[in-house]
């Protein structure tokens, strides 16, 4: 079924293609969740909200821009929106004096990892971090804008990302070196 | 690092999971939960029917509330010119002999029986009892009753009180229990 037309039905209330609509954009809609969430039970409660503000929103899409683009972006609003949640009564535990120890790691061009480790190494690192990396590594966003949407400032925003590459490097090194054999 | 981050990110970006299993339902579930309130249901309709039935029930217990206030209200003025004329100092015997009139939970349902405080003037209980068996001459006037407790201050000046007016101050003792009280509680 062409996508505009699939829209319009999801639109008059089909469920076929309701269906339809999520088999095709599941997959992304779930990645992206996984990226931002803690764990996969976050996930799964964002990946909700992201289909069912798609499904009410689906009137308010022009087909100016990609379909898969603005499905994208609804899910990393969601994912913010979830953000800006947990920060809520929650105090701000997440900066250290590691800032540094990212450029002076060795250089290795090797690291060898499988989605699922690295998943895991990014999941755990602290909320801000990972949200600051996503935007900025991922999603492509200028640290300006990343300022603007997590209500923090620009210099903030570049802390974290560096912080958030050194955690990231450290960990996925330090996946790899538990995996080399220990030749005698 | 460069590479390594840039790598990252690219592997990020195109990973896409299959997602969990009835995670669809989960969807559909939740869609269903939000129209739900909105939309005709039996469920609504039960609320809106406990909700009418509430408010109505809240409404005519106010309605009849204020009837009764009205009805208080509009016998007033009678209790207090025929009580005006009693003479002071059987108050002093009212405070004496039977204060725990005024203040027992009996002392009310006399008084919606028609009763007036003419009744707990009596010296003693014996005379009191007599006369609260007197069919009722004065009509309904529940707020004297209430504040017979406050006849101290007729007591230390009785025979000095004046009431001149009656009918001006029966218009500004509405509501106002102490005066009334000074009109009919003899």
């Amino acid at each position: 079924m062409e996508e505009n037309k699939l829209i319009q039905s999801c639109v008059s209330g089909d469920k076929s293609a309701q269906h339809l609509l999520y088999k095709k954009y599941s997959t992304l809609v779930f990645g992206i969740c996984l990226r931002y969430a803690k764990n996969k039970m976050e996930a799964e409660d964002t990946m909700q909200e992201v289909f069912v503000k798609i499904y009410n929103h689906l009137k308010d899409y022009q087909s100016a821009g990609s379909f898969e683009g603005w499905v994208r972006r609804i899910a990393v609003n969601a994912a913010i929106t979830s953000y800006r949640k947990s920060l809520k009564g929650r105090f701000q535990d997440e900066i250290d004096d590691r800032s540094e120890y990212a450029s002076s790691l060795v250089e290795h061009h090797d690291v060898d990892y499988t989605m699922e480790e690295l998943l895991s190494c990014v999941q755990a690192l602290p909320d801000g971090y990972r949200t600051v990396f996503n935007l900025y590594a991922v999603e492509g966003f200028k640290h300006k804008e990343i300022a603007e949407m997590l209500q923090i400032d620009v210099n903030t925003s570049k802390s974290q990302f560096s912080r958030a590459k050194g955690h990231l490097q450290k960990a996925l090194l330090e996946m790899s070196a538990r995996k080399i054999p220990v030749v005698e | 690092m460069e590479e390594l981050m840039n790598k990252v990110a690219n592997d990020l970006k195109n990973f896409a999971p299959q997602a969990p299993a009835g995670m669809e339902e989960r969807i559909q579930k939740a869609m269903a939960k939000k129209k739900s309130f909105w939309t005709f249901s039996w469920y609504t309709l039960n609320v809106y029917v406990v909700g009418f039935l509430g408010i109505g029930a809240i409404a005519w217990m106010l309605s009849m509330r204020t009837s009764k206030v009205d009805v208080a209200q509009v016998n007033a003025p009678q209790g207090n010119t025929e009580v005006s004329i009693q003479p002071a100092p059987e108050v002093k015997n009212v405070q004496n002999d039977a204060p725990s009139n005024s203040t027992t939970p009996s002392a009310k349902p006399a008084v919606e029986k028609g009763l007036s405080t003419v009744q707990v003037i009596p010296a003693d209980m014996e005379a009191l009892h007599e006369y609260s068996e007197v069919p009722p001459q004065v009509t309904v006037d529940v707020p004297p009753v209430a504040e017979v407790a406050e006849s101290t201050e007729i007591q230390k000046m009785p025979e000095e009180i004046q009431v001149p007016k009656p009918k001006s101050e029966v218009v500004k003792a509405k509501g106002r229990t102490l005066k009334l009280t000074r009109l009919t509680g003899k």
